[in-house]
């Protein structure tokens, strides 16, 4: 699904992420570990990507690989240094840098690359899930 | 996101429904920085909030400082599912004083 950036759209995101992960059945605590990761980068692409020009889209993949839950989420800004994206410690009552954390802390692994086409960022987050084997 | 305050003994309860987030924090900042300029103690009623992100955790601990720095109360409650995982994650949960209950606070500050 492609949307706006804008922290208006985030509302729809994850609610998308809710019904696409509850239709597979996956356990409730998990779907929502992986609704704050989502909403924590969307919300991190439209302050910081695309920042001061204020405009773009971004693009969400939701997809299941075997137990795995993969979400792609590809932005048209300037392309980041992964390295300044990096996790920093947790200090009491300093909330800046926090969505990184709970990205960090809740899905099992992130990764960010360049897009194929060379334009913008690619963000790819895992999680291990409980999936239920009914259909 | 709804917002809306109310008095319970000294305090301003300022009550939230549904989810907190970058579109809604800047708000929710605003109200409770207000409330504590004007001198009020404040609890923030989380009962009925079934989502909150980074951005509304800030406003939280932005606000908490600014009660600090004005020794003023200010406290949760209500706080449970989703909310209480990412005040846990923060490492919050045990920096804010929070309470089950608006009474249960003002009991206890009568204790």
């Amino acid at each position: 699904m492609r949307f706006r950036a804008s922290s208006d759209q985030l509302f729809g995101v994850r609610e998308l992420v809710r019904e696409t992960l509850g239709t597979r059945g996956c356990d409730r605590s998990e779907v929502d570990s992986v609704v704050l990761a989502v909403d924590e980068a969307c919300a991190n692409i439209i302050r910081h990507a695309y920042g001061a020009c204020g405009v773009g889209d971004i693009v969400i993949q939701i997809l299941v690989q075997g137990n795995d839950c993969v979400i792609r989420l590809r932005d048209y800004a300037q392309r980041v240094d992964p390295e300044a994206v990096c996790c920093q410690p947790l200090r009491e009552l300093s909330p800046g840098g926090l969505g990184m954390v709970l990205i960090e802390k809740t899905m099992d692994r992130y990764d960010f690359a360049e897009a194929a086409d060379g334009k913008g960022n690619v963000l790819e987050m895992r999680k291990r899930m409980s999936l239920s084997t009914k259909n | 996101m709804e917002m809306s305050t109310r008095t319970e003994g000294a305090y301003t309860v300022v009550e939230l429904k549904g989810e907190v987030d970058l579109h809604f924090s800047p708000g929710l900042r605003d109200r409770l920085l207000s409330e504590l300029d004007d001198g009020h103690p404040v609890l923030v009623d989380l009962g009925e909030v079934g989502y909150m992100d980074s951005s509304g955790i800030a406003s939280l601990v932005e606000a908490y400082q600014l009660a600090r720095n004005n020794d003023l109360d200010f406290g949760l409650v209500g706080v449970k599912g989703p909310v209480l995982q990412v005040l846990q994650l923060s490492r919050l949960d045990k920096v804010f004083p929070i309470d089950a209950t608006v009474d249960e606070r003002i009991s206890r500050d009568a204790g």
